[in-house]
């Protein structure tokens, strides 16, 4: 458990490190996102990298217009990686968390997010 | 414990995902599977799950039915579920068994029908004052019956009628006490049942993972349709979860595990193979 959690943490810090050092938007080898290259269309992750980036370097506007929805649900995404951990301690706020209406809003989130951010 | 029958003239699958569901826990039971078949093979079934199978021949249901209720009664028998059953229910058995007779549709469906019989069940004996208790059970219906029932006679078999003709099923439903299947009046929640079920089974199992969240990474950051795939997948894994299918869940948590992982590699591909191109354009 311990060892999976440094791992976990390194990784993180890691690729904190990697966004906060280059830019997504003057580097060459940055990972492109191939929806976006094939269709030329925004997918719902569509600037999370910029997002990181002008996080870290503390510009909260700039990382707002990369990608709001990647910001926002940060904080949710870490509680969602703590819960997972916490599966087998805490089954009842797991099962609820995971019940068809968290489910449901998920979906029409992210598939609300595409639409707009495309259309808009 | 609460202990139930299950009669049937099929090859028992709903009986056996009673059985598989509740008889691990302590708060339901399948006690007793009445056959009316020799053949239906249920016999053979659940020789090792220590579930007691009993054949009435065909023609004792109409002659004798006061052999079946007190079979049932002897054993404190609380709800009798009916699978595909060739039988008339006789009047004997369905007025001793009023409102605790419940019609299962599909193995699938059966766990609910029962834990929902269950709660009506509850539901009528905490409205009336008087709620029977349920070791005086088997003495009323003794009494009513005016039968002198001993155990040790009732576990023999009663032996094959030779020469008779089963009866033919379709007035089954006809002789079914009313108010089970119309289930008017206030009906419990879904969510209730869910409960129940849960609670029931003694689900103290957690819910497999649903790698919701990594599916959902996987669709931002990697492939958007393998990550959708799996988070169609994650849904499964609650949604199975829930209705006490978990082995079902199980199954869609490990799909759900492999579509992230079809999404991370396809991710991973797709920036190596773009990186060399990157470089040179």
């Amino acid at each position: 458990m311990t060892r999976t959690r440094v791992i976990f943490f390194s990784l993180l810090a890691a690729l904190a490190v990697f966004y906060f050092v280059f830019d997504p938007l003057t580097t060459r080898f940055m990972p492109q996102c191939l929806f976006h290259r094939l269709t030329g269309w925004e997918c719902v992750g569509c600037g999370s990298q910029r997002m990181l980036h002008a996080l870290l370097h503390g510009d909260l506007r700039g990382a707002w217009e990369a990608n709001a929805l990647a910001l926002v649900s940060l904080p949710f995404i870490a509680f969602l990686i703590w819960l997972e951990t916490q599966r087998t301690r805490r089954m009842r706020l797991y099962s609820r968390v995971y019940s068809l209406p968290m489910i449901i809003a998920v979906v029409v989130i992210l598939v609300g997010w595409f639409i707009l951010r495309n259309l808009l | 414990m609460r202990k139930i029958a299950v009669f049937t003239s099929s090859a028992g699958d709903s009986a056996d995902r009673l059985v598989s569901l509740f008889n691990e826990g302590n708060r339901l039971r399948v006690d007793l599977i009445v056959t009316d078949r020799e053949d239906s093979g249920v016999a053979e079934r659940f020789a090792g799950k220590e579930v007691d199978v009993e054949f009435i021949a065909p023609g004792r249901w109409q002659e004798a039915p006061e052999e079946v209720v007190a079979l049932l009664s002897a054993r404190g028998i609380e709800l009798i579920a009916v699978e595909e059953f060739g039988e008339v229910i006789p009047d004997v058995v369905a007025h001793a068994f009023e409102g605790r007779i419940v019609n299962l549709t599909d193995a699938e469906e059966a766990p609910r029908e029962v834990v929902a019989a269950f709660a009506r069940i509850d539901g009528e004996t905490a409205e009336k004052p008087v709620a029977p208790e349920p070791k005086n059970v088997d003495e009323e219906w003794a009494e009513t019956l005016h039968l002198n029932y001993d155990e040790s006679r009732l576990r023999q078999t009663p032996p094959p009628v030779p020469g008779q003709e089963p009866p033919t099923p379709p007035h089954q439903e006809q002789q079914q006490p009313q108010g089970l299947n119309t289930g008017q009046g206030q009906r419990p929640q879904p969510n209730f049942f869910q409960q129940e079920l849960r609670r029931a089974m003694q689900c103290d199992k957690p819910m497999p993972s649903t790698y919701m969240v990594w599916a959902i990474i996987m669709t931002i950051l990697c492939c958007t349709v393998p990550g959708i795939v799996a988070i169609i997948y994650s849904a499964q894994v609650s949604a199975k979860y829930n209705i006490g299918d978990y082995e079902g869940a199980e199954k869609a948590s490990r799909n759900a595990q492999i579509w992230i992982i079809v999404s991370f590699v396809l991710g991973v591909l797709n920036t190596t193979l773009y990186l060399p191109i990157a470089l040179i354009g």
